[in-house]
């Protein structure tokens, strides 16, 4: 498939100029307040240092971001095949009802009985997301996953120190696990204990004995794990961990794979963090924002944070009667135009967001059983396992052979108007490619992918040196990350840029 | 159960793709869950069955419609306020190129949207006067939170002094999120007549050990810290690091923070393009002044400027990503992977859409109604600004004479008008008081009716 | 920028022929198996790599054989030196020592060896740390860190290195103990430490510049002491920069390549033989073991410090050992490996091993007696390996 993305020489905001001068129409209705008040504020505080801002008129503003925008890739153009961040197409009714002002113009601290109606929507959210991964209550005011995985991780350390266990300070995490599991554990205060994966794909469960003991706080745990290879020994693992009074922990982000045919809590686990925006269909806005959420089970709700929203039978209110509370972990009560996206599409799935998974994984498997064929291209851990919402392949052997490695690979998916997969990642698959295509994919586009892949290792046998200076119909071609980020010429703002140029004339 | 927002899931292409593995029912896929884990029933979630989108627009209608939004422009406070989005901003921020991309990790692909981000960090160090700005955080309290982490890691000590009038959530926000680092967050006493941080009880506290001293300017109370420059240079006398959060609207008029000696600048972008949302999603502002100190420690994601191999063509791309959690795990800066990236694209265009001018002007906008519902309270007998000598900004805390503030929000709400929080909320003693916001929306009309609303409820006990 | 460029060309003439290096006599025996040279085609595919890369600096290389040969064809700018002297046709180690002597003389920036590890502590031995040194592997052994994967890599580490763009950590060198080898017996030993331009995450794709190895030490070391380090307890701390850091963190004096005792935050013994360590053993009672990770093989035991031998080690329980090792170092490494000549012992220390990597850090690894991973890898199991 033919693809050329724009490519605008569109300066930088600060060098747009303009004759006109213009800048958005503010009204002067209190202007002669405001200059009484001015003349109130102490001299140290009155703005002397310059304003660098430009003032444009409104078309050239509104070119500006448009034609920066036809430089960028989002999955309503084409699809998104990142491993573990779940891209999948997020339907339009949801981002049109979720803009409604009554949502958009409202405020935290508006009267409760003004707020009924979203307190509802984020009541039967908590009921929903319960009912979905087995627990009892949830939290919605994580504004991301990691965020949720941070408030688990504390639960867990409030959880031990309310009952005298002070003594257990390590936290268990799996090697191939999502890099933020380790960081929120270490920012709860935890000793990171890691252990490896065993060739089968699962975690080594013998390794996971040996370092069990009265010190063990938890397991943090995804399942389907990184590889995309469920942990059939998930009851044996659960138990373990309970024997030793610890908590089983589920990072949830990578649900997808499982909605509706096996659940976290009926898997043991005890606390389990949701990404909403992955899941349950909000668009990733380019980085964020997200919407995280805490399930818990009954034990655990006391140390959700606050507030969570209660019914009484007759109106719905924000409840802070929670005696062990880990706290706040954001403002307010969480991101909520994220979360009223996954409530529409939640209530318009119901029931069918069984076939999400069964779709999802259908399509990861029919991929993976063409990729794995080809020269080239090997499947590490668990060669004769079902992966569930997404597969990690190899490139280790092209790059062996071809010096192509995964990031040239990656590189070259881009030229043929597709994203490029997750690569790098897990660690412990080396040229690795994460591969994900979620359940909106058509067959069409799944074997296109296929067809990309086939025809880049072709190529890279044939001629690897132009799959190497791939890629050349994007925006721009490979962009220099050595310069990006040397001390001497890193340049994280316009003025930095700036700088640099007049010391190179 | 096919549906058409999952095209594979008709049964011809199901087929097709089983062939494909060998399998004759999707459920073979599954082989590996324990059978006795396997969930058996139906989800009991949504309404039953798959709705339709006329049957989904109908229902959160009825449900959305239990939401009531005032007549008048609202005047809750509180860290966050009701302002106007323009047009142009929504319109961008509706580019699906934007809203639907993933983390710019290809950055070949994804210029237009580095380069945005990288005019949103330019455009915000510029208007905080400070080096270095991240691609934004959550929103202000958990930028506020990584500020005292940030600082408590570079200056290897834990006490924190945090200004007694700053966002009661934010301060609680923080002492969640340093439990684990073993912050030791310590009040400071606020002046009761200005409703300023006390400089002499700053003095006593400051100390050796002191890591940070964390202000907000405007602070929670809405007063103006007019000593600000004074704090700073008070903080630098004991090698502590100083951490102000300013609200981006007051900085056309008031001076940067960063220019006053702030090494860590901190805020949300809440109003200057981005809505309420019923608090969120925002973006928070995270920025430092010394590079050398503090760039390896700024949690967040940074975008950089570079240029393309071989060729010299300038581009951008994601920079200094081992301080990021998915490459150094467990040592990095912070756990965020995900952040407002949405929002602070918002905000650069925003900013690019009033220029240098017109954010004087919408400063000079919100500063004149605060002055004008600050006199209006002065002259009036039913209430008077709390700190009545103090200069405020967007918001005014009020007290009721003779009523609980809480009474007097349900009445001001029955007549129409939206007003609050109650400050008993979060300090009990002032059960009596209350906070106003005044933005760009309020006409005189509106705060005129503001006040005789509140002169009707309060005089007619 | 100026860098010293020097081939070993008959390094790695013993690995077709079934021999374990070229040092000394087995040259001969090389020759007489009828062993082809191998050095000079992987310098002139690290010279031409070099040139593909953009290499702006300019070469001294040493003479013919060694050096200048393989550049004459090359666009690369380029001197040569005098030495050895043209039309000599079998070079030898003194050779090597005195090109290198005449390097550190002309203040090259970096230098550029093509060899193995007997090539390498030859460099070493005049170069020390006084000059950054960079392999390209051609060698039969290659134990030692300061080795580019290939001459590709070495010649990106070299461009990188000019623009400003890595940093430099320090290496180990070690080799075979050809006396002993001989014997049929492996006995790697730690010869020293080399500065090395790391090239460190170049697979991440981040590529990020500064190398997180020295903090990563330094995180190690610091929980290791508040963690781990209780009073009335003799430390015996193996060879190597990672256990040097805890002494370093202490203000102790710690030699790099020998073990050192310390008790109650004192140095009580340095460059310790396997006698002295079992005289202190007895003389003190409780004591632990502190080692890293040698070599790229991932031996905790056998390689490079022998003196904890299995008489040591039958003294010491296994709860008492602690392996340290920064992530860079553990990154490849399956499983970790103890050589110690005493096979049921060594069966009784295999298992899972906690292994310090960094502050608050643990990571689980499995260790095998040297001897037999491939029937571990077999069993299916280290649980049923251990049965049989």
């Amino acid at each position: 498939m033919l693809f050329r993305q724009a490519k605008w020489e569109e300066p930088i905001v600060f060098e747009l100029s303009s004759f006109s001068k213009q800048t958005l129409l503010i009204d002067e209705e209190f202007a002669n307040e405001a200059s009484e008040a001015l003349k109130r504020i102490p001299e140290s505080l009155v703005r002397s240092s310059e304003l660098k801002i430009p003032n444009l008129s409104e078309v050239e503003v509104v070119r500006h971001y448009n034609r920066l925008s036809q430089m960028s890739y989002g999955v309503d153009v084409g699809p998104v095949p990142l491993g573990s961040c779940t891209m999948k197409y997020n339907p339009k009714i949801c981002e049109e009802l979720a803009s409604d002002p009554r949502v958009t113009e409202l405020h935290p601290y508006q009267d409760e009985e003004e707020a009924q109606g979203i307190l509802e929507i984020m009541y039967l959210m908590q009921r929903w997301l319960s009912e979905i991964t087995g627990m009892d209550e949830c939290s919605l005011q994580p504004p991301a996953g990691a965020a949720g995985e941070f408030v688990g991780a504390l639960i867990i350390r409030k959880y031990h120190h309310d009952r005298g266990l002070n003594n257990k300070n390590e936290m268990i995490v799996p090697e191939a696990a999502h890099g933020s599991n380790p960081a929120s554990s270490a920012m709860a205060g935890f000793k990171v204990v890691k252990i490896p994966t065993a060739p089968s794909g699962e975690t080594d469960i013998e390794a996971l004995k040996s370092v069990l003991s009265d010190n063990t706080a938890g397991l943090m745990l995804t399942n389907p794990n990184t590889l995309g290879i469920f942990e059939s020994g998930i009851v044996e693992i659960s138990d373990l961990i309970h024997e030793k009074s610890a908590l089983m922990y589920y990072d949830g982000a990578n649900l997808n794979g499982i909605l509706g045919i096996v659940r976290p809590g009926d898997m043991g686990f005890d606390i389990v963090h949701l990404n909403l925006h992955k899941t349950f269909a909000a668009p990733h806005g380019g980085g964020g924002p997200g919407a995280g959420a805490v399930c818990v089970r009954k034990e655990l709700i006391d140390y959700l944070p606050v507030p969570l929203v209660g019914f009484d039978g007759r109106s719905y209110k924000l409840r802070y009667d929670l005696s062990r509370t880990i706290g706040r972990v954001s403002w307010f009560y969480g991101n909520i135009v994220p979360i009223v996206k996954s409530f529409i599409y939640i209530a318009a799935l119901g029931p069918a967001l069984r076939e999400v998974a069964e779709v999802s994984v259908l399509n990861t498997n029919y991929l993976m059983s063409k990729l794995r064929r080809m020269r080239g291209i090997s499947l590490p851990y668990g060669e004769n396992r079902w992966r569930k919402h997404e597969f990690v392949v190899s490139f280790e052997n092209l790059l062996k052979e071809t010096g192509v490695s995964a990031e040239d690979v990656a590189k070259a998916l881009l030229d043929r108007g597709l994203h490029a997969p997750t690569i790098y990642f897990p660690l412990i698959v080396k040229e690795a490619h994460m591969i994900e295509v979620t359940e909106t994919e058509t067959k069409e586009n799944i074997d296109r992918l296929a067809k990309a892949y086939e025809e880049i290792i072709e190529l890279a046998y044939r001629d690897p040196q132009v799959v190497k200076s791939s890629p050349v119909n994007t925006s721009v071609k490979r962009l220099d990350v050595l310069v990006a980020n040397h001390p001497r010429t890193l340049a994280p703002t316009y003025e930095h840029l700036r700088r640099l140029k007049s010391q190179e004339v | 159960m096919p549906h058409n927002w999952i095209p594979n899931s008709s049964p011809d292409i199901k087929k097709e793709l089983m062939k494909e593995l060998g399998i004759s029912d999707v459920l073979e896929l599954f082989n590996d869950v324990p059978t006795e884990i396997i969930f058996n029933r139906d989800l009991s979630i949504g309404f039953g069955k798959p709705l339709t989108e006329y049957e989904v627009r109908r229902l959160f209608n009825e449900l959305i419609s239990k939401n009531r939004l005032s007549n008048v422009p609202s005047f809750i406070g509180g860290g966050v306020c009701q302002h106007y989005v323009p047009s142009v901003v929504k319109a961008i921020l509706s580019r699906p190129e934007f809203y639907t991309a993933y983390t710019p990790y290809q950055a070949e692909i994804a210029q237009g949207l580095l380069q945005a981000l990288f005019e949103y960090q330019s455009l915000i160090a510029n208007l905080y006067g400070v080096k270095v700005v991240n691609a934004s955080m959550y929103n202000g309290s958990t930028a506020s939170a990584e500020a005292v982490l940030m600082a408590a890691r570079v200056k290897k000590k834990k006490k924190i002094l945090v200004s007694g009038y700053a966002h009661p959530e934010i301060i609680e926000v923080m002492k969640s999120w340093g439990f684990g680092a073993g912050l030791d967050i310590v009040k400071v006493q606020v002046d009761l007549k200005s409703g300023e941080t006390d400089l002499s009880d700053l003095r006593s506290k400051l100390d050796k050990d002191t890591a940070a001293v964390f202000i907000q300017t405007p602070n929670f109370f809405g007063v103006v810290e007019s000593a600000l420059k004074e704090v700073i240079e008070e903080t630098h006398k004991f090698d502590a690091l100083s951490i102000v959060y300013s609200n981006p609207l007051s900085l056309g008029i008031f001076e940067s923070p960063g220019s006053l000696g702030a090494d860590i600048v901190v805020g949300d972008v809440q109003g200057l393009g981005v809505s309420l949302n019923y608090g969120g999603p925002s973006a928070g502002i995270l920025g430092i002044n010394d590079e050398k100190e503090l760039l390896r420690q700024l949690p967040g994601r940074l975008i950089g400027a570079t240029r393309t191999l071989g060729s010299d063509e300038l581009g951008f791309t994601m920079i200094l990503q081992t301080r990021e959690q998915h490459i150094k795990r467990e040592k990095a800066t912070s756990n965020i992977t995900t952040n407002s990236s949405l929002e602070a694209v918002g905000a650069a265009v925003y900013l690019t859409l009033l220029g240098s001018q017109g954010l004087k002007k919408l400063g000079e906008a919100i500063l004149g109604r605060t002055h004008y519902l600050v006199k209006r309270l002065l002259n009036t007998s039913v209430a008077e600004p709390l700190f009545p000598e103090s200069l405020y900004f967007r918001e005014v805390s009020i007290r009721f004479h003779g009523k609980k503030a809480s009474q007097v929000i349900k009445l001001l709400s029955s007549r129409g008008v939206s007003i609050g929080p109650a400050l008993s909320k979060f300090y009990e003693e002032l059960s009596e008081c209350s906070l106003a916001c005044v933005t760009e929306l309020h006409t005189r009309k509106d705060i005129d009716f503001l006040m005789t609303v509140l002169e009707e409820v309060l005089e007619g006990v | 920028m100026k860098l010293g460029f020097v081939v070993n060309p008959i390094a790695g003439m013993g690995g077709s022929v079934g021999l374990k290096g070229t040092d000394g006599e087995l040259y001969e025996e090389a020759l007489k198996r009828g062993a082809k040279p191998v050095a000079p085609s992987k310098a002139v595919r690290f010279l031409q790599a070099l040139s593909e890369k953009g290499f702006q600096g300019v070469i001294v290389a040493a003479n013919s054989v060694m050096g200048c040969d393989y550049l004459s064809s090359s666009r690369l700018r380029f001197s040569c030196l005098d030495l050895p002297d043209r039309g000599k046709s079998v070079t030898s180690r003194e050779d090597t020592l005195r090109v290198i002597e005449v390097f550190l003389k002309s203040d090259v920036d970096l230098i550029v060896f093509v060899g193995g590890d007997g090539t390498a502590r030859d460099v070493l031995s005049v170069a020390g740390t006084k000059v950054p040194i960079l392999g390209v592997p051609s060698g039969v052994k290659m134990y030692s860190g300061v080795f580019a994967t290939s001459p590709e890599v070495a010649a990106e580490v070299v461009v990188e290195f000019e623009r400003g763009n890595i940093s430099v950590d320090q290496v180990e060198v070690a080799d075979v103990d050809e006396i002993k080898l001989k014997e049929d017996l492996l006995n790697v030993r730690l010869y020293g430490y080399a500065v090395a331009p790391v090239l460190e995450g170049f697979v991440v794709p981040s590529k990020d510049l500064v190398s997180g190895s020295e903090e990563e030490k330094w995180g190690i070391a610091k929980y290791f002491i508040e963690e781990y380090m209780f009073p009335g307890v003799l430390y015996f701390l193996g060879p190597g920069t990672t256990t040097k850091a805890i002494a370093d963190l202490l203000g102790l004096k710690k030699t790099l390549l020998g073990v050192d005792a310390i008790y109650e935050r004192k140095l009580v013994g340095r460059d310790l033989s396997e006698s002295e360590i079992l005289r202190l053993i007895e003389k003190y009672g409780r004591v632990s073991l502190v080692v890293s990770v040698i070599g790229r093989q991932g031996y905790i035991f056998g390689r490079g410090n022998q003196q904890f031998s299995a008489r040591v080690l039958r003294l010491v329980k296994k709860t008492d050992i602690f392996v340290l090792a920064t992530h860079s170092k553990l990154a490849g490494i399956k499983y970790l490996l103890i050589d110690v000549g005493d096979p049921e012992l060594e069966l009784e220390l295999s298992g899972y091993w906690r292994v310090i990597t960094g502050y608050g850090e643990e990571t689980v690894k499995l260790v095998l007696p040297a001897c037999c991973v491939d029937k571990y890898l077999s069993s299916g199991g280290l649980t049923q390996y251990l049965k049989t």
